[in-house]
């Protein structure tokens, strides 16, 4: 197998901004050029996309109102409600994900996603909706304004409680988070002081029926406060100012973004000066993004970053062109997901999925490769059984996107390469195409 | 032992060692690393406790983490305390309601269990656990709880640690679950995963036991033929 170098580097970057890449659509970005394909994606418009465009999001249904007067029947009801709501969104994302001709936005909305990781178990459907089209819509503007969205989001607000936050009851569960996970860091400088006076800046917000946030006055504690030295009637966006205006939250923030899209190891000083002077004092995060992702160090970082679960499945999706158009086909994709731990809108706790290396478990491997021989089985493998036997295990690279695969694995896949599935579903767990 | 899968430092990957695997995702604390121990299944478990029983009297220490938190105030209840019912208006129980440990403290009326064993003189109780100028972060918190190292990261658990001293069974310790927190994690040891995806419903252990293990097997406690959650759920603590 001979693959160029410079189809190797394209591969890696539309993998990593992406959801897997097939050989095809890495060959066209070869002919206009890495350069260009990175900047044209870093400033697609969504609704110029047919794909994202044949995927509008769901409706959520009303969930009835809850209460421990209700019925036994009322209750079931409700939980009828909330249970197809959920599963409509998270199988709607997946479908987005799946057919968007502009994966790059996608997964940088899935990162934020894992940012500010919000469980649907506890938010409303509606309101994971409606923070996922914010994400989505700043995810490539100023780290300001996203920052100052999500401290009034309605779905965060009420994941951390921050509704519960009023000036006769003060909750640091927000700010405590806002500051440790979001935006700066844990031992970053601030104090305990500065948390309980951030929470007090962050006092009386409330999530009307429509599920807009709105501040309540008479809960707002409207009082002098002074957080990381800045001192005054401190409001959200005071509290949000004062937080992003530390030196240190530009470089938690390129940080964590550097480890997802760039390598697991953390950026050398220079690297981060070089990331963070592109992010600026408009917290740019295009730019950001545009400095990284062309930093020579991904030239350097193959088979580094590990793949993790929903980019696994939806590039299999992607590739093997498998249908997701029926809520059966769907569902069924979502329940590999939590076989394998990862089920978008469903993050663990507050700081996300684990990152990188977890997800290659022995235990894990196992489970992928029933996930892998079920979207085998149901995709489409006609690139590869038209293909006479001694060339398919190239043509399955191709396929995947897979610049080089090992010795190893091609003795391994060679046993397989008679039945275009089991090729597949081989591929499919490769130690070359769950580790780009 | 031959049942038992040996703890061989497998490579998933060129160059990713199991080790390494465990190692970088230590730190993980609220989520734990996901298995790459040693996995072992409920017959395992069940065959060697039938064909090598620890000896009488042998302390066995079970760990119930609750990754939630929990009300402390709640749970070991200092009824007599004006100043708990001063700060808990709406929330205090009275000294007529709860399961009285002393003239001072209380448990919380639904622990009757609890209470029953403390009767027994089989309970203790150790209050107030901590170390100097605690860290409100939630997963350091947990970090340090699990690693026993209040002042620098580790990348070993306090069990681990343990284990790393106490000879090479796989089966000292068990984490349930396939996802091994740091806890359970040490230089060159770990415990062992009982994956709670096989675990046989019903009250024995499932069909491909040998008769001999089934009949010496006591029934399974009912409570673990329910699923258990897959990932660590981490529900928002409540303010203190």
């Amino acid at each position: 197998m001979t693959t160029s170098t410079e189809w190797a580097t394209t591969a890696r970057l539309l993998r990593r901004t992406g959801f897997g890449a097939t050989g095809s659509e890495i060959d066209a970005a070869v002919r206009i050029g890495a350069g260009p394909w990175l900047d044209a994606a870093l400033t697609a418009d969504p609704g110029a996309d047919p794909g994202t465009r044949a995927t509008p999001p769901p409706t959520p249904a009303a969930v009835p109102e809850g209460g421990k007067d209700r019925t036994q029947q009322q209750r079931q009801a409700r939980n009828e409600v909330v249970r197809h709501n959920r599963a409509a969104v998270t199988q709607w994302w997946l479908r987005r994900m799946a057919a968007t001709g502009q994966p790059l936005v996608e997964k940088l909305t899935f990162g934020w996603h894992d940012h500010f990781a919000t469980n649907i178990h506890k938010v409303d459907a509606r309101l994971m909706l409606a923070q996922n089209d914010t994400l989505r819509r700043l995810g490539r503007g100023s780290f300001t304004g996203l920052a100052r969205a999500m401290v009034v989001d309605p779905a965060l607000l009420v994941w951390l409680d921050g509704q519960k936050n009023t000036a006769k009851a003060p909750n640091e569960n927000f700010s405590r988070e806002f500051m440790e996970l979001f935006t700066v860091g844990h031992g970053s400088g601030y104090t305990e002081q500065d948390v309980r006076e951030a929470a007090r800046a962050l006092t009386g917000w409330t999530i009307a029926a429509d599920g807009s946030a709105h501040l309540k006055d008479s809960r707002h504690d409207g009082g002098s406060k002074t957080v990381l030295g800045r001192t005054g009637d401190l409001d959200a966006e005071g509290f949000v100012d004062a937080v992003l205006a530390q030196p240190a939250s530009a470089r938690f923030v390129a940080t964590r973004w550097w480890q997802q899209l760039v390598s697991p190891v953390a950026p050398t000083a220079a690297q981060l000066a070089s990331v963070t002077a592109a992010y600026g004092p408009g917290r740019d995060l295009r730019a950001m993004f545009h400095a990284m992702l062309s930093d020579p160090a991904m030239a350097a970082s193959a088979g580094s970053v590990v793949v993790a679960p929903v980019e696994w499945a939806v590039g299999a999706v992607r590739a093997l062109k498998v249908p997701l158009s029926d809520d059966k086909q769907a569902a069924a994709l979502v329940s590999s997901l939590n076989a394998l731990g990862q089920v978008p809108f469903a993050p663990p706790n507050v700081s996300g999925w684990p990152g990188g290396q977890a997800w290659l478990s022995t235990a894990a491997a196992q489970t992928r490769l029933r996930a892998a021989t079920r979207l085998a089985g149901l995709g489409d493998l006609d690139e590869i059984s038209s293909t006479a036997r001694g060339s398919r295990i190239d043509a399955v690279a191709h396929l995947l996107g897979i610049p080089f695969l090992s010795d190893r694995s091609v003795v391994a896949l060679r046993t397989v390469s008679s039945d275009p599935a089991k090729l597949v579903a081989a591929a499919l767990v490769s130690p070359e195409y769950l580790v780009n | 032992m031959a049942n038992l899968p040996r703890l061989d430092p497998r490579k998933p990957l060129d160059g990713l060692t199991r080790r390494t695997l465990l190692r970088a995702s230590c730190g993980l604390a609220a989520t734990g690393a996901l298995a790459g121990a040693a996995k072992v299944t409920w017959d395992e478990v069940v065959h060697r406790a039938a064909a090598h029983p620890l000896a009488s009297g042998s302390p066995v220490l079970v760990l119930v983490t609750m990754y939630g938190g929990n009300d402390g105030l709640n749970t070991v209840i200092p009824y007599a305390d004006p100043a708990y019912h001063d700060s808990r208006p709406d929330l205090a129980y009275g000294a007529d309601e709860v399961i009285h440990l002393d003239d001072a403290l209380g448990l919380n009326p639904g622990l009757t269990g609890l209470g029953a064993l403390w009767k027994d003189k089989q309970l203790a109780v150790v209050r107030g656990v901590g170390y100097p100028k605690p860290d409100h972060s939630h997963f350091r918190s947990m970090d340090i709880w699990q690693t026993a190292s209040p002042d620098t990261p580790s990348s070993t658990g306090w069990v681990g640690r343990w284990l790393d001293t106490a000879g090479d069974d796989p089966l000292l310790a068990l984490n349930i679950g396939d996802v091994l927190p740091p806890l359970a994690i040490g230089t060159n040891a770990t415990a062992a995963a009982l994956s709670v995806d096989r675990v046989p419903k019903g009250s024995g252990p499932s069909s491909d036991t040998s008769r001999r293990t089934t009949r010496r097997t006591p029934p399974l406690p009912a409570r673990w033929s329910s699923p258990m959650p897959r990932c660590r759920w981490w529900p928002r603590p409540s303010p203190r």
